[in-house]
């Protein structure tokens, strides 16, 4: 059985003549420690789908489902234990006058957990920070350790799922190689679920075995890694984000006809 | 080269400050031409100011010199800040990264244009506003007199940009820097844009200056490209000459973008040396 699964999401934003449908019947299924991607251009609703996962949206339409508990039915506070988001931008999502230590006991507060000092360790361990960077603010930080600090705040609850909304487009691509390993050594070591949002088909071909491709709302059409390598791709659209994102690694093999 | 549009020898740049001296652009060298050159560096590498420096635009607080800053003959650095202003924007003209900040939000994005024209030109304001709508539609925007009366948050990002490069080009520069143009805008968005300023060059014959820090990208759009690391040009290759690129921090860069098809198991992280930060030598 597949640890998440969502069938037929509808979601509108806005009230009456100004109402706009942001998702139209979205639906996947992501198994027990796979990566699963969400690929589209800006506005095509990709984000909006991991915010309705989060519980960040209630008012969709459809089911979401994790661990076969759907979300109606959970209790909130245990869906959020279960389910973290990592966001785009580490110098937006953390609070500046905050301490680390405060950022990461707040989620260990609210959720009434214990031995707070150890777990914060623990988790700055996690995402390979050490202990000096406990009581230091954000702006004492770089990008990429800000975003080492996001992900340690989504890991503190110990979750199973980690939705990643671009976690690394905000970064230069030396540390963007360095996220997306520390992804997956954690999605190893914790044995994680992740849905990971990305604009970049090369991020998602690094680290998903499957992805959906979105446009205006709707899942174009869904793909394994294997098909994206040999260029099996039907859909036109992913034909043009493919050839946008980079012809030029595809130019070599005779698969890919121009 | 023959006859670069712009010419910088050993160009410095030092910010002094209460906390000391930063010296954040150390002897960088270059000439232009009527081409598409790239500037490719990390965060803080020095790239955005080298940008800048060039057209003077700048704090106060940074102190640039350089032996040879030369624009269609003349040497930017002694000029007045008056005749200064005859060049910037005129004949060098510089693209932001992101629209939205870079637009005026009270006034229409038409009227952005016009203004941009009449500031270099002694017209009327009707005619200021034809020629507005005749650039809005070389770059490819559908219904230009329609979108003259929009607000910018009432057009998209990729139009937004486009509005910004019309704005750019109304004075017909010589030479555009173009800081990020497309990393707000999605890989769709931005083969569009860059299809635009890759025409300029072609066909008006403009020199550009990309800066960036996508290297995908500037492999298949620029013709040579800089690498920039700590305020120094560590490295200058043409495009498409990358991979046999030198320098260690070049190669770590390479090697450290995922590629589609490429199946590996962890990408491989830039492992910084202390000696790619060291004084390389001054070109004489």
């Amino acid at each position: 059985m597949s640890l998440i699964s969502i069938s037929d999401i509808d979601l509108h934003l806005g009230a009456g003549t100004r109402s706009r449908q942001i998702l139209d019947g979205i639906s996947f299924d992501v198994d027990e420690g796979q990566t699963f991607g969400l690929v589209g251009e800006s506005g095509s609703g990709k984000s909006t789908v991991l915010r309705c996962i989060a519980g960040l949206y209630r008012h969709w339409t459809g089911s979401i489902a994790v661990d076969g508990d759907t979300f109606e039915s959970a209790d909130r506070l245990a869906w959020c234990r279960k389910v973290q988001m990592v966001f785009q931008d580490p110098y937006g999502s953390l609070h500046p006058k905050h301490r680390i230590s405060d950022i990461l006991a707040e989620p260990l507060q609210i959720h009434r957990f214990g031995d707070i000092d150890r777990r914060i360790g623990e988790a700055l361990e996690q995402v390979g920070l050490g202990g000096q960077f406990r009581y230091r603010y954000p702006h004492q930080l770089s990008g990429g350790q800000r975003q080492r600090v996001a992900i340690a705040r989504a890991l503190v609850l110990r979750p199973r799922i980690l939705l990643l909304d671009e976690p690394t487009s905000a970064l230069d691509v030396s540390i963007q190689a360095e996220i997306l390993n520390l992804f997956k050594d954690l999605r190893e070591e914790l044995n994680l679920t992740y849905v990971l949002v990305s604009h970049d088909l090369a991020v998602i071909d690094h680290m998903c075995s499957a992805f959906a491709v979105m446009q205006a709302g709707k899942i174009v059409e869904v793909l394994t890694r294997d098909a994206l390598d040999a260029g099996q791709v039907s859909a036109p659209y992913t034909r043009a984000l493919l050839e946008a994102s980079g012809h030029y690694d595809l130019a070599a093999p005779p698969s890919a006809q121009s | 080269m023959t006859d670069p549009i712009l010419s910088v020898k050993n160009l410095n740049v030092r910010y002094f400050s209460a906390r000391g001296l930063l010296h954040a652009v150390r002897n960088v060298s270059f000439d232009l031409g009527r081409e598409k050159v790239a500037i490719i560096g990390e965060s803080g590498s020095g790239k955005s100011t080298v940008g800048r420096a060039l057209v003077r635009l700048l704090p106060d607080i940074a102190k640039v010199n350089a032996d040879r800053l030369s624009f269609e003959g003349k040497e930017l650095l002694s000029l007045s800040e008056r005749k200064m202003q005859d060049i910037r924007g005129r004949r060098i003209s510089m693209i932001l990264q992101d629209p939205k900040f870079s637009l005026n939000p009270v006034m229409s994005v038409g009227e952005q244009v016009s203004e941009a024209y009449l500031a270099h030109f002694k017209v009327s304001r009707a005619e200021a506003k034809k020629r507005a709508i005749e650039q809005l539609a070389s770059v490819q925007i559908r219904d230009p007199e329609h979108v003259y009366g929009l607000y910018p948050h009432e057009v998209s990002g990729g139009m937004g940009q486009r509005i910004m490069i019309a704005m750019m080009l109304i004075p017909d520069p010589a030479m555009i820097i173009a800081d990020e143009p497309t990393s707000a805008l999605d890989v769709t968005v931005r083969a569009q844009v860059l299809s635009l300023l890759d025409d300029l060059v072609q066909r008006r014959g403009i020199g550009l200056l990309f800066i960036s820090h996508d290297l995908n990208l500037v492999q298949s759009f620029c013709d040579r490209v800089l690498i920039m690391y700590a305020g120094q040009v560590v490295e200058e290759l043409r495009a498409s000459e990358l991979h046999l690129a030198q320098h260690d921090y070049t190669k770590g860069l390479l090697a450290s973008l995922p590629r589609i098809g490429q199946r590996r198991d962890r990408l491989s992280v830039l492992n910084r040396k202390q000696d790619w930060a060291r004084d390389l030598e001054r070109q004489p």
